[in-house]
């Protein structure tokens, strides 16, 4: 009867630890599964993964280690498979940026924004009425020009900002007649930052190739900012948007020169020095913003031919040859306009830099033990 | 020399797909396994889906609503059950219409029910 005992517990004790070890196989498959799961989705489809997992491993009898090696290797590459879900095609990871309007808020936004473009349409009729028949302002094709172009930016600029505001209240789960509630927002956000998915696609980077890309940008920065250094004859606003070009220039060239250390220690490029990267357009803000209420005092390069002969030895040699000319007075609206249409594109990019990075940071492991039943 | 037609093979057996399991669930309750062990029991493993596309397979369905699914514990492990929606069904109806429409006009095309040597 002892020996009997022993050896049943023996036989119990092995069929136990080979139980373990078995589920281990498959949990750690499904741990690398759900890293590149949607979030809202994963515990579900993870749930339904492992019965499917554990089904097929019992096609060939009791749960060993082996039977679990063999299902899991029939489900296939991990990677793979949680991309299947997130655009249904193979080998697709994608960084999904969940900027959408809802089904319910959408035909609320369509009106908004046609009685939005209509009102702006109307106030630039207004004003063009006012310049012209009450103010005497000036030539009247002019000022037409002139009002069609900030009426355009205006509702683009607000078509934007509108969608911003919907696409907000979509996120937060928000309907017409129910109410808003900002805590909870909070409370999402929170959620949202824990359980974010970092797409690791892994690219083969070479490190010569990225010391050389950085170094010949730092020194075509240096450069740059040298030459307008040099040259006497500009305005301040010119002196200011060059020299913040350079500076621009400079910081991506720093932000490539730091890549290369993600390179060398983790064979990757960082997306946190990625998305600082995009955001080197508020460099140029300024600048812009000056030339937007000063276009006066913006200047143009042109270059002088006069000479017979061009020596040019050096770069500083090449500005000499440069001539800066006060912009002529009827392209000041055009360059209010490009430089406000430059700046809606930098607040936009650096937005969606920032929304990008927010909305795909990696999960944490701790939903994962909600998994296991 | 024999041609490969692996890859028109899988395209076409993917388009066929989504009606195949839809009729297997229209009477009939059915979870993920057993949907893939029953379609490849009926079909003498000509429709054999890989548990990779399964998966997704049933979750675009249920995200176009013409699949529900339930979760039930049938045998001490829980398991997610399909079934069709009243969307589900009028779509599987129309799939299979257009089905026969199609195999009956391609059929003219390349001659009806007869195998080539």
């Amino acid at each position: 009867m002892r020996k009997f005992r022993r050896l049943l517990a023996e036989v119990l004790w092995l069929s136990e630890s080979e139980f373990d070890e078995a589920m281990k196989v498959i949990d750690d498959y499904l741990k690398e599964v759900e890293k590149y799961l949607p979030p809202s989705k994963a515990e579900d489809i993870i749930k339904e993964l492992k019965t499917h997992i554990l089904d097929l491993a019992s096609e060939q009898g009791p749960l060993t280690v082996e039977t679990a090696k063999l299902a899991v290797r029939k489900m296939g590459d991990p990677r793979k498979l949680a991309s299947e879900f997130v655009v249904g095609t193979s080998d697709k990871k994608v960084m999904r940026i969940e900027l959408y309007i809802s089904e319910d808020l959408y035909p609320i936004f369509i009106r908004v924004a046609v009685l939005m473009v209509v009102a702006i349409i109307l106030g630039g009729i207004g004003q063009a009425i006012d310049l012209i028949y009450l103010e005497n302002a000036g030539n009247s094709f002019q000022i037409v020009l002139g009002i069609i172009g900030t009426t355009i930016i205006s509702i683009i600029i607000s078509l934007i900002l509108l969608y911003i505001a919907f696409a907000f209240l979509s996120t937060m789960g928000w309907k017409p007649g129910k109410e808003l509630k900002i805590e909870s927002y909070a409370e999402r956000l929170k959620e949202q930052f824990k359980t974010k998915i970092e797409p690791k696609i892994r690219r083969p980077v070479r490190i010569g190739g990225q010391l050389f890309v950085a170094g010949f940008i730092l020194l075509f920065g240096a450069i740059w900012i040298y030459v307008v250094l040099q040259i006497t004859e500009l305005t301040y606003i010119t002196q200011q948007l060059l020299l913040f070009m350079g500076i621009s220039i400079i910081f991506s060239g720093v932000v490539e020169l730091a890549q290369t250390y993600f390179i060398v220690v983790e064979d990757r490029k960082s997306f946190l020095l990625e998305t600082i990267g995009d955001l080197g357009g508020i460099l140029l803000l300024y600048p812009l913003v000056l030339i937007n209420l000063f276009p006066e005092s913006l200047q143009i390069p042109v270059f002088i031919t006069e000479s017979d002969e061009i020596e040019i030895s050096s770069p500083v040699d090449l500005a000499k040859y440069i001539h800066w000319e006060l912009l002529d007075p009827k392209y000041y609206s055009l360059a209010r306009i490009l430089s406000l249409v430059i700046i809606i594109i930098i607040i936009v990019g650096i937005i969606y830099s920032v929304l990008r990075y927010v909305r795909t940071r990696p999960r944490t492991l701790a939903g994962l033990s909600n998994v296991r039943n | 020399m024999e041609v490969d037609i692996g890859v028109w093979r899988s395209e076409l057996k993917r388009g066929v797909m989504e009606m195949c399991i839809m009729k297997l669930i229209e009477k009939e309750e059915l979870y993920g396994y057993e949907i893939a062990k029953t379609l490849r029991t009926l079909t003498k493993d000509i429709l054999n889906i890989e548990e990779g596309t399964l998966y997704p397979l049933l979750r675009r369905l249920e995200d176009r609503g013409w699949i529900t699914g339930d979760w039930k514990i049938y045998r001490g492990r829980a398991r997610k059950y399909y079934r069709l929606t009243p969307l589900g069904k009028r779509a599987l109806h129309e799939m299979v219409n257009f089905w026969w429409v199609l195999v009956e006009e391609v059929s003219k095309i390349i001659g009806g029910g007869v195998m080539v040597e």
